[in-house]
């Protein structure tokens, strides 16, 4: 019988590491926070929690009342340097998207590609998961995702996920030409393989249970990935399956989470509709390390 | 008669055990039966009472898989028939000839199955693509979620998505569902705007489901998070009865449904029974890593879908 390879735990594997190495890092230098919109109660009181634990510095608008306005200030302020994180509250999410990208902000860079990243906690796991891209990328094509890989996989290392493990998720683990998600998984998982994307370790096709069981990997015959079994990053191939995934494991899956988008001139925290307001505070321990 | 809809994988095995006691019992045919995993679960299911088995395939396998898994198969029928191909072609003849009910899938691809299922000398094709059902059961979730399609076709047109969702309403029925309340993705439900190809899609289905299909609530673009969740809800503009109650999640691609529903499998203990509708019979496949209450409830899904067809003449 073959021996069962061991999954890789990296050095932060746990929420209570990432808002303690938040912490740890605003109390050398205080990271500089802004709030838009007000009008969602658990985002006010995730922010307020991280002020008064010192995880954040507050920085107030004035007239923060109208959102919209809000929106291009904060925006404005971390142009300018004068914030190094936004937390969006109850702020229409397409709204401040649209403020976002817009070029004449320049919030973003040009050629930069901005991206949602998700991380899950589930203690069933052992380590964190990241998924991407369940906020901005509608269905990524190949040059988006090599994108959204390196955005994930920087964060991750960032955050001390050294040489994260990034699968490319898709319905099978075979490649089939008219399943155009399989085949640029592929290209990708050769473009790690020759050392052309640097910083991970990137495999797929891969399915859920393949990337995130080495059981489930071995009973369809992939043992020589670095990847299959013990993945960090889940690049989804749609929003919607991102976003999906992301839900299903805060609502059902017992699971912590946060999110933050990332690739702009500073990181901005997003948390889901559904989250608790742990998980927005989570969201912004996550952009505290992020910036 | 008042409905009385299934709400669980539970009630899922429970009502195909009453069926089965009221007169009623199923007959599933396997092709190509020398798999122990379908025999293991087959032989479960005869046990519990809720259908007849016929393994059709290699019996000197079958036997000696049986006997080294010490499953008693004394209780099902054995029809030796060695090569996978003609095993399929033998149980889906049984099928064509009223002698059985569904038909699961054994150890042969899925894709050489479905191609005998749909062979016009048997005479089992539906007006509908195949569409692959999984019926989850999400502890945490009220009720069950059929989430479509997750397993058989890889980009539905909206013509398409049009039948997956009428074979999910057909399931909605068997399982006694009413209204039936449907959420049909598209990205998250706050950015619908900025995907120009998803809402088309949407104009195409929403409306072709309320012309034709009667007694269902059907709403879109909806997320998973707003299919199943009211929390946070007033944050958000949408309004309708589908959200937090949704029996059929529509979804927008192979991966979506796969993806999500594997996730929820692995991380959220969801039971899910699965199934392929579409044909004049249900046909039923498990795969290794199942539980053995997954591999029961798919084949109770696959037997009250029968039943279903049976006893209102769907395809008469």
């Amino acid at each position: 019988m073959e021996k069962t390879a061991q999954m890789t735990i990296p050095e932060v594997h746990s929420f209570e590491q990432i808002v303690a190495r938040a912490k740890e890092k605003s109390a050398t230098k205080p990271a500089r926070a802004v709030l838009v919109d007000t009008s969602n109660a658990e985002m006010v009181t995730a922010f307020e929690k991280a002020a008064g634990e010192k995880l954040i510095e507050p920085v107030s608008i004035a007239d923060a009342e109208d959102a919209n306005k809000a929106a291009t200030v904060a925006l404005q302020m971390a142009v300018g340097g004068e914030v190094d994180l936004i937390v969006k509250g109850g702020f229409p999410h397409i709204e401040f998207l649209r403020q976002m990208l817009d070029r004449t902000v320049p919030f973003v860079g040009r050629g930069k590609l901005v991206s949602h990243i998700g991380v899950i906690d589930t203690k069933q796991y052992g380590k964190l998961l990241f998924v991407t891209d369940a906020g901005l990328t509608v269905q990524p094509d190949l040059k988006q995702k090599l994108a959204l890989i390196q955005n994930a996989a920087g964060f991750a290392a960032k955050i001390g996920v050294e040489m994260p493990r990034v699968a490319l998720l898709a319905a099978v683990e075979v490649i089939y030409p008219q399943m155009p998600v399989t085949t640029d998984a592929a290209i990708l998982a050769k473009m790690s393989e020759r050392k052309q994307i640097k910083g991970c370790l990137v495999d797929g096709p891969l399915s859920f249970d393949v990337a995130i069981d080495m059981a489930a990997a071995h009973s369809k015959g992939i043992t020589s990935s670095e990847v299959a079994g013990q993945a960090d990053i889940l690049v989804a191939p749609t929003i919607e399956t991102a976003h999906g995934i992301y839900t299903a494991m805060s609502l059902y899956g017992k699971s912590e989470v946060g999110g933050v988008i990332l690739g702009g001139k500073v990181p901005v925290a997003l948390a889901s509709r559904s989250d608790s307001v742990s998980n927005k505070y989570r969201s912004i321990a996550l952009a505290v390390l992020a910036s | 008669m008042t409905p009385r809809p299934i709400l669980s994988s539970d009630e899922l095995i429970a009502r195909a055990i009453e069926y089965a006691g009221a007169g009623r019992k199923r007959t599933v045919a396997v092709a190509a039966a020398q798999d122990v995993d379908v025999i293991g679960a087959m032989a479960q299911a005869e046990a519990d009472g809720f259908l007849n088995g016929i393994l059709v395939g290699d019996a000197d396998k079958i036997t000696a898989m049986a006997g080294d898994e010490s499953i008693d198969i004394d209780r099902l029928e054995i029809v030796d028939v060695k090569d996978v191909t003609a095993a399929a072609h033998h149980a889906v003849k049984l099928a064509s000839e009223g002698k059985a009910d569904a038909i699961m899938k054994g150890f042969l691809p899925t894709s050489s199955l479905l191609k005998v299922v749909l062979d016009k000398q048997y005479g089992l094709r539906g007006k509908n693509t195949l569409s692959h059902c999984a019926v989850l059961d999400i502890p945490g979730y009220h009720k069950m979620i059929n989430m479509t399609d997750g397993g058989m076709v890889v980009k539905p047109d909206p013509d398409t998505k049009f039948q997956i969702l009428e074979n999910a309403v057909m399931v909605a029925r068997a399982l006694e569902l009413s209204p039936v309340k449907v959420a049909v993705s598209a990205a998250t439900d706050s950015f619908s705007d900025a995907v120009p190809h998803i809402p088309s899609d949407i104009n195409v289905v929403i409306p072709q489901a309320k012309e034709k299909l009667g007694d269902i609530v059907i709403q879109g673009p909806v997320s998973f998070e707003l299919a199943t969740s009211k929390i946070g809800f007033e944050y958000q503009d949408e309004t309708g009865l589908v959200v937090g109650d949704a029996d059929i999640f529509l979804m927008d691609s192979i991966e979506e449904c796969n993806l999500v529903a594997k996730a929820l499998i692995q991380f959220a203990q969801a039971v899910f029974a699965g199934v392929i509708v579409g044909a004049k019979v249900p046909v039923s496949l498990v795969s290794r890593t199942d539980t053995i209450k997954n591999k029961k409830a798919s084949l109770a899904i696959a037997c009250i879908l029968a039943d279903y067809y049976d006893r209102n003449k769907v395809w008469q």
